[in-house]
């Protein structure tokens, strides 16, 4: 009964957050939260730009969704993975999650993570992301 | 005396990738490296270790999300008042 209600509430958000962000263009709407780490320290966080990545992306325009941030982008189809594994048992996902699961594949991840923080706040990713996004 | 525990306790994986991606990020680490030595800890037969380590990941993964999700609400809550206040000076 506790995981049906969790996956119906899931749902629900997940539908208002599309529609949500399909509608409201973040980068003009005052009511889309800013990131605190950005309004405090002037950097950008490794997730910053997935705001305006999901109304772009629900908009058709993908390359500009991919470029807002593309370590999220990139690493979605991980997380899935990491979601499908933990959640569905059998044969071939049990070997698929100890591989996916490894802690290796999960140092790799936080590697990943800080890699892209140091990354995106140079001056080099900056004007890529310029003639991009 | 460590007592075998029954099952390998649950570690976390999910809510803590969620976490690092949501916006919370320090915490969010925090949750994955304990998350991560759950399974190290069980294999090594280090059962409390492994419990307390799974307590740990759920527990800085969900301060996270909580601070993350708060964060939120009070910047909607902010921005909402300086708007009714901007609505209510503009008809003065």
């Amino acid at each position: 009964m506790k995981r049906v209600a969790i996956v119906t509430i899931a749902a629900v958000a997940a539908v208002g957050i599309v529609l949500l962000y399909k509608h409201f263009d973040p980068t003009f709407s005052h009511f889309a939260p800013k990131c605190p780490f950005l309004l405090l320290t002037g950097y950008e966080c490794p997730s910053c730009g997935i705001q305006r990545a999901a109304h772009s992306a629900l908009n058709g325009d993908f390359q500009r969704a991919f470029w807002l941030n593309p370590f999220v982008a990139l690493v979605m189809p991980y997380f899935l993975l990491v979601v499908l594994t933990t959640f569905v048992r059998g044969r071939y996902i049990d070997s698929l999650r100890s591989i996916v699961q490894h802690r290796y594949a999960v140092y790799g991840y936080i590697a990943l993570f800080f890699i892209w923080w140091i990354l995106r706040n140079t001056a080099w990713w900056q004007k890529i992301c310029e003639n991009i996004c | 005396m460590t007592t075998t525990p029954p099952q390998r306790p649950n570690d976390h994986l999910v809510l803590a990738i969620l976490t690092t991606l949501c916006c919370c990020m320090p915490l969010g680490i925090v949750s994955i490296v304990r998350s991560t030595q759950v399974n190290s800890y069980w294999a090594a037969e280090k059962y409390d270790e492994a419990v307390q380590a799974s307590e740990d990941a759920k527990k800085w993964a969900l301060i996270g999300m909580g601070l993350c999700i708060a964060g939120v609400f009070i910047y909607l809550l902010f921005f909402g008042g300086l708007v009714a206040l901007g609505i209510g000076l503009s008809e003065l």
